[in-house]
């Protein structure tokens, strides 16, 4: 038994280029991914829809309905969707593929750090942190880039920045340049929580979905028959909530950046009630309801 | 059971610190490769971009265009209901109108008819009446021609037998006188 180590193996290069195990798995998703997807768009139609475009679009107005209910704007919900819809499929599904069997059981035997071992041919595409790391990135940039187009480039900016803040309490009160000289520093802390979502994101799916392929290799090594089943069906429901978990943060993070800072006194405080619920307050649920119906 | 401590495990953990410790960075010790990282962000855009272009993009303008289609299927159906309960009134309506009418006629037929039979009947009568009365005078008439007939000839056998009861003829005058006797008695 060798427990996968941290980094993806290399099973082959191409000239320079290491292809990893995680690499065929990843590629073998976005396989999956072209043919479904070619699979629906050959069989849309704008009439009475076939069962597998109702199974889609029922799939789709599901996710539509979560998405509601944390932007609480049906407009804003059918932008952010193909985004965090997709992030929530890929993840799951490549999630799902690192249980298939097959996945960690097969081996090539390669030359690794000056050692020969066995690495397996596939490994889960979320047990490599370049994936996680990229979707990680991909979703807190463009969580900027939507912000700076919905509200603005210095409005966006002022969020970390807070020197229009600062520029504008100096025609106040002193009180107000001390807020406002709060607010750099809050500025400045929120700065470093964007490098902390990036982190986070990544880090929690690579360690989850990492975590579970060395528990699977541990207890097929111990007892190969009947002991590895609950804890495969685990990785499953691990599987599931992890794409769950990246879905949803990916949407609050593209939530709360596109929406207007509340008069620039209470802009933080509103910030860390939109971060702390992932929703809005009351008054503005009712509009939603009305946009559902 | 499982050994934190079998063999092989301490040399994977071995290896694996030893890994760490060659690699100079945190992120390399974490297997990130710049290639490898590049090669990742382009599989999730394909991804991403091809359930974009294939499937939300024209799977939401299709839910979208359907939403609109059965609502206002739904507004069209209430108004079709809307002019059809007004239409169902009307009919009504009007048919409640022709059955007034068609009892107002048959009314006024029959007090035509029933004028008519009274006026037809009091005509009969009149007739009728008439005819009777006619009848009545034709025989008065005749009863009293019968009678002036039947007095002047009861009148001549009175005298004619008076006379042969007397046995004598009588004058004219006197026979008159009689005739006017008699017949003075006959009436009274």
């Amino acid at each position: 038994m060798t427990i996968p180590p941290i980094a993806a193996e290399p099973i082959f290069h191409i000239g320079s280029f290491p292809i990893t195990n995680s690499l065929i798995n990843a590629w073998l998703a976005v396989a999956v991914f072209a043919v479904i997807a070619y699979l629906v768009k050959r069989s849309l139609t704008s009439g009475a829809p076939g069962r597998f475009q109702s199974a889609v679009e029922g799939l789709i107005e599901f996710m539509l309905g979560y998405v509601d209910q944390v932007t609480n704007d049906r407009a804003k919900s059918k932008k952010f969707l193909p985004l965090v819809g997709t992030l929530f499929l890929f993840i799951l599904v490549c999630n799902w593929m690192g249980v298939m069997p097959g996945v960690g059981s097969l081996w090539r035997t390669i030359e690794l750090h000056g050692h020969i071992e066995n690495a397996p041919i596939f490994r889960p595409a979320n047990a490599d942190l370049n994936l996680t790391l990229a979707m990680a990135l991909l979703t807190v940039i463009t969580s900027h880039l939507v912000g700076i187009i919905t509200i603005g480039f210095f409005a966006h900016w002022n969020k970390f920045i807070a020197l229009g803040t600062f520029f504008k309490s100096l025609r106040k009160k002193p009180m107000d340049i001390v807020v406002a000289l709060v607010e750099m520093l809050v500025g400045v802390i929120e700065f470093f929580a964007e490098i902390a979502k990036v982190v986070s994101l990544s880090l929690r799916l690579f360690g989850n979905i990492f975590a579970g392929e060395v528990l699977i290799t541990v207890m097929y090594a111990l007892v190969a028959y009947g002991v590895p089943l609950p804890f495969t069906f685990l990785e499953l429901i691990v599987g599931t909530v992890q794409a769950t978990v990246f879905a949803m943060l990916a949407l609050v993070y593209l939530t709360i950046l596109s929406e207007k800072p509340h008069g620039h006194e209470e802009e933080h405080r509103e910030d860390e009630l939109g971060e702390a619920h992932g929703l809005g307050d009351e008054h503005r649920l009712a509009p939603q309801g009305a946009n559902a119906s | 059971m499982f050994n934190p401590f079998a063999p092989e495990i301490v040399h994977a953990a071995a290896e694996a610190a030893a890994t760490v410790q060659t690699e100079e960075s945190v992120l390399g010790a974490l297997g990130v490769n710049w290639k490898l990282f590049i090669a990742q962000l382009l599989n999730f855009s394909v991804v991403l971009f091809i359930m974009w272009k294939w499937v939300y993009t024209p799977l939401l303008k299709i839910i979208d265009a359907r939403t609109a289609k059965i609502d206002k299927g739904l507004k069209d159906a209430e108004a079709a209901a809307a002019a059809k309960s007004g239409a169902e009134q009307a009919s009504e309506e009007a048919i409640l109108a022709a059955r007034k009418e068609a009892q107002r006629l048959i009314e006024e037929a029959q007090k035509a008819a029933e004028a008519q039979r009274a006026e037809l009947k009091a005509k009969t009568q009149a007739e009728l009446a008439a005819l009777v009365q006619q009848g009545k005078d034709t025989l008065a008439a005749e009863k009293e021609r019968m009678v002036q007939g039947a007095r002047a000839e009861i009148a001549e056998l009175a005298v004619l037998i008076a006379g042969k009861a007397l046995g004598e003829k009588l004058t004219d005058a006197q026979k008159k006188g009689l005739l006017d006797a008699a017949a003075k008695r006959i009436d009274s």
